[in-house]
C-alpha cells in the first residue's frame, strides 16, 4: 500500500514538474522573460534588479532552479494588471471553480449512472440506444456550444435562468450542467462496459441462483462492483472538468480560476497565467492522488 | 453454445454508418478544396449585408445561405475555410502524437523492464497534462501558430497511443510467430516493424478515428478562447466567440460554426465506434 501510494505521489510530482518545465521553457523561448513579467513602463534599474534577483544572466538550469524555489515558496511574481501577488489572485478565485466543478460532477453522476446501468441491463434494447446516443452526443458537443444553446433557450427565450455572472443558486445551474455534460459520456460508456462485465461474472450468477430479485442483483451486486473502475476514473474526470471549466467560465462569465486564466491571456498578464496553470495542475494531481489512495483503501486487491 | 448476452465482446452487427461516412467524405473534400468551393471571399467585408440571417429565415438572402456576420462576411465560406484549419490541425496533431506514441508504446511493450516503466510513467504524467492551459501560455509567450497548437494536442495524444499500443504489444509478443522470428535471428526493430505493427494496425486506426473528434473539439475550444490560430483567419472556435456578443440578435453567427463542429465530430465518432466494433471488438477502453 505504501509503495503504491509513493509511486502515485511520484507520478503526480512528475506531471507537475513537466508542466512547470514546459511553462518555463515557453517563457524563456519567447524572448526576454523580463518583458513578460515586468510592466512595460519599468525602468532600466528595475529591469536590472529583476534580472539579478532571478539569475536571468545565469545558465538556464540555474534559472529554472530559482523559478522552482520561488514557486515552492508561493512567489509567482505580481500581476502586471493589478500589482497584487499572483498567488493571492489565483487563490481568491479557486473556491468558485471548485464549487462549480463539484456540482458538475454530482450532476454528471446522478444522470449518467442510471443511464449506464440501464443500457447494460437492456443491452441492444431501447435503453441501450438511449445510452449510446447520449454518450455519442456527449462526446460530440463541445461545452461552449452546449453553453450557448442553453443560454439561448433558458436565458434569452424562456428567461428562467441568468446567462452570466454570479449571484444566487440560479447562476450555478447552467454552467454546472454544461460541466457535468462534458464528462457524462465517459461515465456512461465506462459504466456500461464494466456493468456488462460484472453482470457476466460468477458472483452475479450465484446471486441469481440464490433467487435474489433482479433489481437486487443488478443494483446491489452488479453496480457495486461495476462502480469501482468508474470511481477510479472520477479523479481523472475531475481533472477534465476543471480543465473544461476554462471554456465554461468564459461562456457564462463566471469569475473563477478559468476565467482568470482567460483574462490573463487577453491582458498578457504572464505571472498570473503561469501561477494559474501551476495551481490548476497541482489540484488535478492532488485529486488524482487522493482518489488513488482512497481506492487502495477501499479495494484490498490494489494493496500489493 | 450461445454467447453470453452480457459479453461486451459480441456487439450486435450494425449496418454501415452511411451518413457519418458521407459527412466525413464531404468534410475532407471541403477541407482540401475550400478555396475553390467558396461562394465569397471569406474575408470580404460587405457592410450593406451585415447580420443577415440564414436563407430560410425572414430577411435571408440565397447569396448568403448561412447568413452573414457583423461585418457582412459570408458565414458559409468562413465555415468552409475553418474546416481546413480544424482538419489540418487535427491531422498534424494525430500524426505527431500517433508516431511518437506508436514508437514509444512499441518499445515499452516489447522491451519491458525499466524502459517500459520509464516510458509509461512519462505517458501517465502527460495524460493529466492541462493542454488547454498550456495552449494559453503558448499564446501569451510565443504566439499561437497552427503547428504549435497541433504540438500541444500531440503532447496529450502520444500518451493515449502509447498506452494502447503497449497493451496490444504485450499480448502479441507472446505469440509463437514472434518467438520464431526471434529464434531465426530477427532484430527487435525488425520484429516490431514487420510482425507487431501490422497486428496493432487495426487498433491504431480505431483510436486515431476516435481522437479526430477530440482534437477538433479541443482546437475549437482554444480558438474560442483566443489561444488558437488568431484572426482574421476564419476558425470555427473563433467564429463562435465572435458571435457571442450578438447571441441575442444574431444567433447564427455562433451557432452555424458550432453546428459544423458538432456534425463533423459526431461523424468521426460514429465512424470510430463502427470501426471498433468491426475491426476490434475487444477494444473497449478507448
Amino acid at each position: 500500500m505504501l509503495r503504491v501510494a509513493l509511486s502515485r505521489l511520484l507520478q503526480g510530482l512528475l506531471t507537475l514538474l513537466m508542466t512547470s518545465v514546459i511553462v518555463f521553457v515557453l517563457a524563456r523561448t519567447s524572448g526576454s522573460p523580463v518583458d513578460l513579467v515586468l510592466p512595460s513602463e519599468a525602468t532600466a534599474a528595475e529591469r536590472q534588479a529583476y534580472i539579478e534577483r532571478n539569475g536571468l544572466d545565469r545558465p538556464l538550469p540555474v534559472q529554472y532552479g530559482v523559478f522552482l524555489v520561488n514557486a515552492l515558496q508561493g512567489d509567482f511574481g505580481t500581476s502586471l494588471r493589478t500589482r497584487q501577488p499572483a498567488l493571492d489572485l489565483v487563490m481568491s478565485r479557486l473556491g468558485r471553480t471548485l464549487a462549480l466543478a463539484t456540482l458538475g460532477l454530482v450532476i454528471a453522476l446522478v444522470v449518467s449512472v442510471p443511464i449506464g446501468v440501464l443500457s447494460a441491463t437492456h443491452r441492444e434494447g431501447a435503453w441501450d440506444r438511449v445510452g449510446q446516443g447520449f454518450a455519442l452526443l456527449g462526446q460530440s458537443i463541445p461545452s461552449f456550444l452546449l453553453g450557448i444553446v442553453l443560454i439561448l433557450v433558458f436565458s434569452i427565450h424562456l428567461r428562467w435562468l441568468p446567462s452570466s455572472g454570479i449571484g444566487d443558486w440560479r447562476n450555478y445551474i447552467l454552467p454546472a450542467v454544461v460541466l457535468g455534460w462534458s464528462i457524462s459520456a465517459g461515465i456512461v460508456r465506462l459504466l456500461r462496459s464494466s456493468m456488462l462485465e460484472a453482470l457476466g461474472a460468477e458472483f452475479v450468477k450465484l446471486a441469481r441462483s440464490k433467487g435474489l430479485s433482479e433489481a437486487t442483483v443488478v443494483w446491489k451486486h452488479g453496480l457495486r462492483n461495476a462502480l469501482i473502475p468508474v470511481l477510479t476514473f472520477v479523479g481523472f474526470m475531475y481533472g477534465v472538468i476543471i480543465a473544461s471549466a476554462v471554456v465554461v467560465e468564459v461562456v457564462f462569465g463566471w469569475p473563477g480560476l478559468g476565467y482568470l486564466a482567460y483574462e490573463s491571456t487577453l491582458w498578457r498578464d504572464f505571472p498570473v497565467l503561469q501561477c494559474a496553470v501551476l495551481v490548476y495542475t497541482a489540484i488535478i494531481v492532488s485529486i488524482n492522488f487522493l482518489v488513488d489512495l482512497g481506492y487502495g483503501i477501499a479495494d484490498p486487491r490494489v494493496r500489493t | 453454445m450461445t454467447a453470453n448476452r452480457y459479453d461486451p465482446a459480441f456487439p450486435k452487427q450494425r449496418g454501415k454508418p452511411w451518413i457519418a461516412l458521407g459527412i466525413v467524405a464531404l468534410t475532407m473534400v471541403v477541407a482540401v478544396f475550400a478555396n475553390q468551393l467558396v461562394l465569397h471571399d471569406p474575408e470580404a467585408v460587405d457592410p450593406a449585408n451585415a447580420l443577415l440571417p440564414p436563407v430560410l429565415f425572414e430577411g435571408g438572402l440565397l447569396e448568403y445561405p448561412l447568413g452573414t456576420d457583423r461585418l457582412g462576411r459570408d458565414i458559409l465560406s468562413r465555415v468552409m475555410l475553418g474546416t481546413r484549419i480544424s482538419l489540418s490541425i487535427a491531422a498534424m496533431a494525430l500524426a505527431f502524437g500517433g508516431i511518437v506514441g506508436v514508437v514509444l508504446g512499441m518499445i515499452a511493450g516489447y522491451r519491458g523492464g525499466w524502459v517500459d516503466v520509464v516510458i509509461m510513467r512519462l505517458a501517465d504524467s502527460f495524460l493529466a497534462f492541462p493542454s488547454v492551459l498550456i495552449a494559453l501560455v503558448l499564446a501569451v509567450t510565443i504566439g499561437a501558430r497552427m503547428e504549435l497548437v497541433a504540438l500541444v494536442l500531440g503532447l496529450v495524444l502520444w500518451a493515449r497511443f502509447a498506452r494502447l499500443i503497449r497493451g496490444e504489444v504485450l499480448t502479441w509478443k507472446e505469440r509463437d510467430f514472434v518467438a520464431l522470428a526471434r529464434v531465426s535471428g530477427a532484430t527487435g526493430r525488425y520484429i516490431m516493424i514487420r510482425h507487431l505493427l501490422p497486428n496493432v494496425a487495426n487498433s491504431l486506426v480505431v483510436l486515431a478515428t476516435l481522437q479526430v473528434g477530440w482534437a477538433i473539439v479541443v482546437e475549437a475550444s482554444l480558438t474560442f478562447l483566443g489561444a488558437g490560430v488568431p484572426p482574421p483567419t476564419p476558425t470555427w472556435g473563433g467564429m463562435v466567440a465572435e458571435g457571442l456578443d450578438f447571441i441575442e440578435s444574431a444567433w447564427w453567427i455562433s451557432l452555424m460554426p458550432g453546428i459544423a463542429i458538432l456534425l463533423v465530430v459526431f461523424a468521426f465518432n460514429v465512424l470510430g465506434d463502427w470501426l471498433r466494433d468491426k475491426l476490434d471488438p475487444q477494444l473497449r477502453s478507448v
